[in-house]
């Protein structure tokens, strides 16, 4: 057997139907000189048209590198190939999550990164399909991901980015604002500038302090004799009903007396910008102490037509520190 | 404005079960909202129990307000060993299933007690309820982070009950 021919088997070239001088021109013109040697040289001088599989050894970095798909890579100590990035889909929280081919070549791959453009952030795992969790995800943003391969030897260069996806609003239910009362207590809790974006609104409340018996509202800081109110409570013995007209309070809200057991309370308004109606608001609200308690349902009425733009929640005495008021949107 | 009122975990039961339990329930948000669809097997009245944290001590209070459709009434108890529905529950061997939404209002915090808003109803039980609406008070002061649903007198949930816990994040 020739020297040649000997240098083609070690590569498994088929040379049966070859002379030497055309398998000795072949090899050459890839992986070895004309003396049988792998071609060597620094990274600058590396082959200009290599084909996958050749051999070159850099004196830059005194090893030998292949030509890969993905380039030239160090034989021995390769990072894993790049996978090929999938399809990137939504999920019912807005997660996405993103599919991708692991390349069935080189080094093998014991984690994959997925990363998002934009926002850079990231989600790693095993195998396909990674997700990425939709709160890190604005809503309305377009999105594309990409994935990367980590290996033994380091990390493989980033995929392409898949076809973009947009994470949509999944719930028309929206913080507004909120309030958490600090030290020291606090009367009054104003909301302003309410958007007028929604349907309806609601406001939740979890009340508590020594000297907060009830909490009434007032809508767009009308204080004068513009409400009324009606409710059915119930205090552990009795049920009864009360009612008041022409007032300047609206109760809603009732309060514990207490610094440790709250009392809690869901205040519906409905259709708070229509100008045509006057506004009517829904409330139950009630508390236990482990030996006193009560619970109301309540309806009031603020006799005005006016959109709702500000809410004011009057405490009393002094919501307590703790108590926290929140007030939502619906969207319809 | 953020978007909020994430559902976190559902449970629809292909079958007859004791219990349902949401476990491991994140702390981020500000309020839970609980709502069921459920049955008991029992043939009696039966209520639906929750065991807050899995504690089933004598840590619950409760004033509530109910109404059959006959009478109305208010009472208070204290001692209770979980939150219970009071009798709405469904109809066993009848389509009727109870509904219900139970409130848990600041549940993370660690220096409160927590108080619970529940409103129960269906309308073919026999001996019990129709209405009813319950303030409870859980005393413990620590966040809760897992619900048990189960039913109080026996012996399972039935097929077809669901429980959806989500949450509500204030901006």
């Amino acid at each position: 057997m020739s020297f040649a021919r000997s240098i083609a088997d070690l590569f498994s070239k088929e040379t049966s139907g070859a002379t030497d001088a055309e398998v000795t021109a072949a090899i050459s013109t890839h992986n070895t000189s004309a003396n049988g040697h792998v071609k060597r040289g620094n990274t600058a001088s590396r082959p200009g048209s290599p084909v996958i599989g050749d051999l070159y050894y850099n004196t830059e970095i005194k090893d030998l590198e292949e030509y890969t798909e993905d380039g030239w890579l160090i034989v021995a100590k390769q990072v894993p190939r790049v996978p090929v990035i999938g399809t990137a889909t939504l999920g019912g929280s807005n997660n996405v999550s993103v599919s991708f081919t692991p390349s069935q070549y080189g080094q093998p791959s014991s984690l994959y990164t997925v990363q998002s453009n934009p926002g850079s952030y990231t989600a790693t795992g095993s195998s396909s399909p990674i997700t990425v969790l939709g709160t890190n995800l604005t809503i309305g943003t377009s999105y594309t991901f990409r994935v990367k391969s980590s290996g033994t030897y380091g990390d493989s260069s980033y995929s392409s980015y898949s076809s973009s996806i947009t994470p949509v609003s999944l719930s028309s239910y929206e913080s507004i604002e909120s309030v958490t009362v600090g030290s020291g207590g606090q009367a009054i809790v104003n909301f302003t500038n309410i958007p007028s974006t929604f349907s309806h609104l609601q406001i939740r409340a979890f009340t508590i302090g020594t000297t907060h018996a009830y909490f009434t509202i007032r809508a767009n800081n009308d204080s004068s004799s513009n409400y009324a109110w009606q409710q059915l409570s119930a205090d552990g013995a009795s049920v009864t009903t009360d009612a008041g007209i022409n007032s300047s309070t609206m109760f809603c809200g009732q309060g514990s007396g207490s610094s440790t057991a709250g009392a809690v309370t869901v205040v519906d308004l409905l259709d708070y910008k229509n100008v045509n109606k006057f506004k009517t608001f829904r409330t139950i609200t009630g508390f236990d102490t482990n030996g006193a308690g009560g619970i109301w349902y309540r309806s009031g009425l603020w006799m005005n037509t006016n959109a709702i733009n500000s809410l004011s929640v009057v405490s009393n005495n002094l919501f307590g520190q703790y108590s926290v008021i929140a007030l939502y949107g619906i969207k319809g | 404005m953020t978007t909020t009122y994430e559902k976190i975990q559902t449970a629809t039961l292909g079958s007859a079960q004791a219990n349902v339990t949401f476990s491991n329930i994140s702390g981020s948000y500000t309020d839970l909202v609980l709502v069921g669809s459920a049955k008991s097997l029992n043939t009696g009245t039966d209520s639906i129990g929750i065991a807050v944290n899995g504690n089933t001590s004598s840590i619950y209070s409760r004033t509530y307000l109910e109404g059959n459709g006959s009478a109305v009434t208010s009472g208070r108890q204290t001692a209770q060993i979980r939150i219970v529905s009071d009798y709405i529950m469904g109809t066993s061997g009848t389509a009727d299933f109870g509904v219900y939404t139970w409130n848990f209002m600041d549940y993370s915090n660690t220096t409160t007690k927590k108080t619970v808003l529940f409103r129960g109803n269906n309308t073919a039980v026999s001996g019990g309820w129709n209405t009813s609406s319950m303030v409870y008070l859980v005393n413990i002061t620590s966040a809760i982070t897992s619900l048990t649903i189960a039913t109080m007198n026996g012996p399972n949930l039935a097929s077809g009950s669901t429980f959806t816990l989500y949450g509500i994040k204030a901006a």
